[in-house]
């Protein structure tokens, strides 16, 4: 292999630093049309509309990194928030809340990361089973009905500020954002998880307990989205059946944005995926801003998609499959 | 007395019934020494070095590590026992830095489960220096060339506290400078006591660098000695001793036309400047060592992999851009070396792979299958080639036994009757009979008009077959024999010229 | 690839072995080794015949459900009951068979509810505008072929240019092209319908109905091209291994390419046929059919990795869908929990090919 002439490096560069200009540009843009664009207020309705999503796409790229895809976040999502939602009505409290969202997220997380790193099925097919089947559980526990979130857990996650300023769910999600950047940066698991995504056996020669890595890091994916579900949840109110329907391909287009590669071995939660959060977040916003026909949203979306996989792809190449 | 740092006795292995190591010993007679392993390809070295760093069991045999038994269940045994091996395909991550490809399952100054970086970085610096590298340990290891990534690799094992290091062929893609860095090391290492074992085609460096050589021929440990009672060509000689008395089915033969012609041919450092003609009706074998880059010639002229310099004809006429579609379409065979991941659907029928190929003469009305042609030439393929197989439409070619399965592979191609057949190690993993047959098949086809190029590491079959074998070395040819000029040592010795001369950066 | 080299677990003069030691165990050259005593003839004959093969595991369940649910479920051997479940069987076994084609490269085509909604309105739209004549009814019809064989291409071009997982590829299609089709009609139904394409739906041919007959003529002409033709033999083996197909002169990406215009074109079919029956352009046509036609697939027995699968299987998986949908429903089960069980088979179905492909049967 060569070593990397300065054309490369250049294209590197700008792979970097380019996530931020796109940013940046988006948020200029939006501040011409729109004068309280950039205001603090609005920075923080901004950052609270990408909580959820933000918290999603962080367990994404534990899976994402080692080569995996896990396209039942929506499902699980829904899951977690209609129990927590039923939990929380019949008199749970905050804390107990969070770890029952979080333990349904990590219940899915189990089911997918035994399948594919224990009975070796294709991650595809079964988080898309499990799209389906996780939805099908919850429904049978809601009986197709909207669960209401409004409980004392439900207003201490939506509308609690802390100091005031910083609502709940921003905190939650910073934390999260951050924590997870920790333990895929700083710790052995998650340098491991990179290794795994370049070269799995390689990894295995090296002494690297792949399967079990890998059968974490969807647990690790399960129990954000859980948590997510239940941020989510809390701030939409009342859950209809198809809350959430959908939200996997955002969560996963916005990891791609960001720079985590469908490929494996590559990505960041900060700035990566929180980036690819925000542009996903501005760009809806935009259309919110010229009015656009709701229609136009999911058209959006998938051109947002293409473009985004488009440039993955044309970096880092895999299989015609 | 101290024991040996390696003792292997009477290590045995076969593949489906064929001996690839009979009854080696070999010894790392001390403590620090370096001991050099020559041997032709197939000759059995990196079968024994798969058994030693524990990727494959032994059939029968012992080894023992400073006197004790040492059975490893894999790789990780042998990492924990302080064997390391640098093979020619590092495995390092591309995606990550020096320190964390040094520490990926555990580093220095850890606390509470984080990583110190800071502590990672200043003791990858200290490993770096040990191999003489001032590097900074936070440089991605994508944009580190060849020669600094093997130094990696050997900080990795150094790290690694091994005590035997095994190099497989370290110099292939090395610069001269780093080379001579390469040695330097070694020598540092042996004088602190870490036993190194080198395997290499470059005999004049082998004698230069170590103070043990051992030769390997056909599986079989056919000396070893110190240094200074070797030469280059007492190793040549022990190298290629064997008796040439097995009949080899040789006709003689009017060549016709030049079919398929290359004109300096070039890939990247791979090859370079290559340039041949097969002409109907003659068989020309292609000899080379390890790391030559005979097959990489083969892909580059089929269109599997892009060439940057040269061109290809066929009939005289160039063509622009091969691709392997045209070239079966135009009655151009190849068979790769690597028929498991190349040459056969492994999980398919042994008829639905002997129709491969010739797919497009099945066409009839709408596109439909002839499956009565279809039937009838896989049969003929399997009486031709005598496969064993019960059943052809139900037995899967992964089930056959190697030899079975590359006369598949032949057969693919036989049956689209190509005017020109390239053939890259077409009787690997085959036994004697079928050698023999695959032997008279390809007399069959040139006597018949067609060009075959035969790529092998057996000297013996090419001089026994070919009209005039060329011989590849580094990239480049280093010469050509026609029949009255064949003998063992002369190939060899053009075989190794190129890895052995003081080569270009 | 980097310069050549034997294998680094293997030497030139034996077989290159795989990296784990596993290459070579001697193998039994005749059917299942034979299983205990009496019991062990049938044991063998099931080993061999049926659980070889997914396909005919799923034959074999089929069967089972269809008699269990005839014996069990009240009203399920109705006529009008049975008459329906092959209405809804027509529609599916459309989709699926064009589906089974993508699948046979390891790949999956998330749009083919787009090539519905977007063909179903394009053509109501090209219908009304043309006031009903049987002009516009041919150019309804093309428009809507069209729109299903365009998206197929942009899908397979996305799949074989630009190198993109066909997961996400056929999704983003998906997300653009349905999205179009609710923009245009902002939601609404296109009606206008005449009686001449609404014949496509209801009418009937020799006391046959017509969607019956197309989906007789899909099956059949699917099954002739992926079991009998040249092109179907490339299929299999592109899907087991890209490079032994290159190698040997088979056309690898335009093949793959072809298998998304399939599809796609197979989906405008569907349009067509489901736009008759209901008598007005949808954009919301089909909408919740990906799983069904998803687990008609895999459950009859077309392998997820690609390389394996047969036309007749994904037929039979699809009547299963329906026969399930069907009796589970008349038992009172909620469609969603109907859904949950339905993605546990697909995994469970998955699970068993996986399994197989280890095996050496």
């Amino acid at each position: 292999m060569p070593a990397a002439s300065p054309k490369v490096t250049v294209a590197a560069a700008f792979y970097r630093y380019g996530l931020f200009v796109v940013v940046l540009f988006l948020l200029l843009t939006f501040s011409l049309f729109n004068r309280n664009f950039v205001s603090g207020a609005n920075a923080v309705n901004l950052l609270q509309q990408t909580a959820s999503t933000g918290i999603a796409a962080s367990g994404l790229v534990f899976v994402m990194v080692a080569g995996g895809i896990d396209i039942s976040l929506g499902s699980t999502m829904f899951l977690s928030s209609v129990i927590v939602a039923s939990a929380a009505n019949a008199g749970a409290g905050l804390w107990p809340s969070f770890a029952i969202a979080i333990g349904c997220g990590a219940l899915v997380g189990v089911v997918n990361g035994v399948c594919v790193a224990l009975l070796r099925i294709v991650p595809l097919i079964v988080t898309l089973a499990s799209l389906y089947a996780v939805r099908g559980v919850a429904l049978s526990i809601t009986g197709i009905q909207s669960v209401d979130f409004f409980n004392p857990v439900g207003d201490a996650v939506a509308y609690v500020r802390l100091g005031g300023v910083v609502p709940v769910v921003v905190v939650i999600s910073a934390a999260t954002l951050v924590l997870s950047q920790l333990v895929l940066s700083r710790t052995l698991y998650g340098r491991q998880l990179y290794a795994i995504g370049n070269n799995a056996s390689g990894a295995r020669v090296m002494g690297v307990a792949v399967r079990r890595n890998v059968f974490l890091s969807y647990v690790i994916c399960g129990a954000l989205a859980g948590l997510a579900g239940m941020v989510s949840g809390a701030q939409v109110g009342s859950i209809t059946p198809s809350f959430s329907e959908g939200q996997e391909f955002i969560i996963i287009t916005s990891a791609i944005l960001g720079g985590v590669s469908l490929f494996g071995g590559k990505g960041t939660v900060l700035p990566g995926a929180f980036l690819g959060v925000l542009i996903i977040m501005c760009i809806e916003n935009g259309l919110v801003m010229a009015g656009a026909n709701m229609y136009l949203y999911t058209i959006v979306r998938g051109f947002v998609i293409f473009l985004a996989v488009m440039l993955d792809c044309l970096r880092n190449t895999g299989e015609l499959r | 007395m101290t024991p040996h740092p390696l003792e292997l006795r009477r290590i045995r292995k076969s593949f489906s019934g064929v001996k690839v190591l009979k009854d080696i010993d070999l010894v790392l007679p001390d403590k620090g020494a370096i001991l050099g392993l020559v041997g032709e390809n197939g000759a059995g070295k990196s079968t024994l070095m798969n058994v030693l760093g524990g990727v494959l069991p032994r059939d029968s045999g012992e080894l023992l590590l400073d006197g004790l038994p040492y059975h490893p269940a894999g790789p990780v045994d042998a990492d924990r026992a302080g064997i390391a091996i640098i093979h020619q395909e590092l495995n390092l991550f591309s995606n990550m830095t020096i320190a964390e490809n040094l520490y990926l399952t555990g580093a220095p100054g850890t606390r509470l489960h984080l990583l110190s970086y800071r502590a990672m970085n200043r003791a990858a610096r200290a490993e770096l220096a040990r191999v003489g590298l001032d590097l900074n340990p936070a440089t991605r290891v994508s944009e580190l060339s060849m020669g600094v990534r093997q130094l990696v690799e050997i900080a990795k094992a150094l790290s690694r506290e091994a005590r035997i290091v095994v190099f497989d062929e370290p110099t292939t893609s090395l610069a001269t400078h780093e080379k001579e860095r390469l040695f330097r090391l070694i020598r540092e290492l042996s004088e602190k006591g870490v036993s190194i074992i080198y395997i290499s085609h470059a005999l004049d460096d082998v004698l230069a660098l170590c103070h043990h050589v051992a030769v390997l021929r056909d599986g079989t440990l056919v000396g070893q000695s110190p240094v200074r009672e070797m030469t280059k060509e007492r190793m040549i000689a022990m190298m290629v001793g064997r008796k040439l008395d097995q009949l080899f089915p040789w006709v003689p033969k009017r060549p016709g036309e030049v079919l398929l012609r290359v004109d300096g041919l070039g890939q990247g450092s791979i090859f370079r400047d290559v340039s041949l003609g097969l002409r109907a009706g003659e068989i020309v074998g292609m000899f080379g060592l390890m790391g030559a880059g005979r097959s990489e010639l083969l892909r580059a002229v089929y269109g599997v992999d892009p060439f940057d310099a040269g061109r290809v004809l066929f009939r005289g006429a160039p063509v622009r851009r091969p691709e392997p579609s045209w070239w079966v379409e135009h009655g151009v065979a190849y068979i790769t070396e690597n028929r498991r991941e190349e040459g056969l659907l492994m999980p398919k029928t042994v008829k639905e792979n002997l129709v491969l190929a010739n797919l497009r003469r099945l066409r009839r009305t709408l596109g439909a299958v002839d499956t009565r042609r279809e039937e009838r030439e896989s049969e003929e393929a399997i009486g031709r080639l005598r496969i064993k197989t019960y059943d052809k439409a139900r037995q899967a070619v992964r089930m056959l036994s190697g030899g079975n399965q590359q006369k598949v592979v032949i057969g693919k191609w036989l049956v689209t009757r190509p005017t020109v057949f390239l053939v890259d190690e077409p009787t690997r993993g085959v036994d004697v009979g079928a050698k023999f047959e695959i032997y008279s098949h390809l007399n069959a086809l040139a006597g018949e008009g067609s060009a075959v190029l035969f790529v092998s590491s057996e000297m013996e079959e090419l001089m026994g077959v070919c009209d005039r074998i060329l011989v590849l070395s580094r990239g480049r040819l280093a010469g050509e024999l026609a029949r009255p000029e064949f003998d063992q040592h002369r190939l060899l010795e053009l075989a190794i010229g190129g890895h052995d001369a003081r080569s270009v950066a | 690839m980097s310069v050549d080299r034997a294998e680094r677990t293997g030497e030139a003069a034996a077989e290159p072995a795989p990296a784990a030691p596993e290459q070579a165990r001697p193998r039994p050259e005749g059917p299942a080794r034979a299983g205990p005593g009496g019991s062990g003839g049938f044991r063998r004959w099931f080993e061999v015949h049926v659980a070889s093969s997914v396909e005919r595991v799923s034959m074999l369940a089929f069967a089972v459900f269809l008699l269990g649910s005839i014996l069990f479920v009240p009203k399920f051997a109705n006529p009008v009951n049975l008459g329906n479940m092959l209405v809804q069987c027509t529609d599916l076994i459309i989709l699926a068979c064009g589906m089974t084609f993508v699948f046979m490269n390891g790949g999956i085509d998330f749009s083919v509810t787009a090539v519905l909604a977007l063909g179903s309105v394009t053509g109501a739209a090209v219908m009304q505008h043309g006031g009903g004549s049987p002009a516009s009814v041919a150019e309804a019809i093309a428009a809507m072929l069209g729109i299903g064989l365009g998206i197929g291409a942009l899908n397979g071009l996305m799949v074989t240019r630009l190198r993109m997982p066909s997961f996400i590829a056929t999704m983003a299609s998906q997300l653009i092209f349905s999205g179009a089709a609710l923009w245009w009609t902002q939601s609404s139904t296109i009606g206008g319908i005449p009686r001449s394409f609404l014949a496509i739906g209801r009418g009937r041919v020799l006391g046959v109905e017509v969607p019956i007959l197309v989906m007789v003529a899909v099956v059949a002409a699917c099954a002739g091209l992926l079991h009998r033709t040249v092109f179907g033999r490339c299929v299999f083996a592109v899907g087991t291994n890209h490079r032994t197909s290159r190698i040997s002169g088979i056309p690898v990406r335009r093949t793959i390419f072809q298998l998304f215009i399939l599809c796609g074109g197979l989906a405008a079919v569907a349009a067509i046929v489901m736009t008759a029956r209901s008598g007005a352009g949808m954009p919301g046509l089909g909408k919740s059919m990906l799983m069904d036609i998803v687990g008609a697939v895999v459950i009859g027995g077309t392998a997820v990795t690609g390389g394996k699968g047969s036309i007749l299987g994904t037929a039979t998986g699809a009547a299963l869908i329906i026969a399930l949908n069907n009796s589970l429903n008349l038992l009172g089960i909620e469609w969603y929990v109907i859904n949950a069980l339905k993605g546990g088979m697909i995994t469970l179905v998955a699970l068993l090919g996986v399994v197989q492909a280890k095996g050496d049967v």
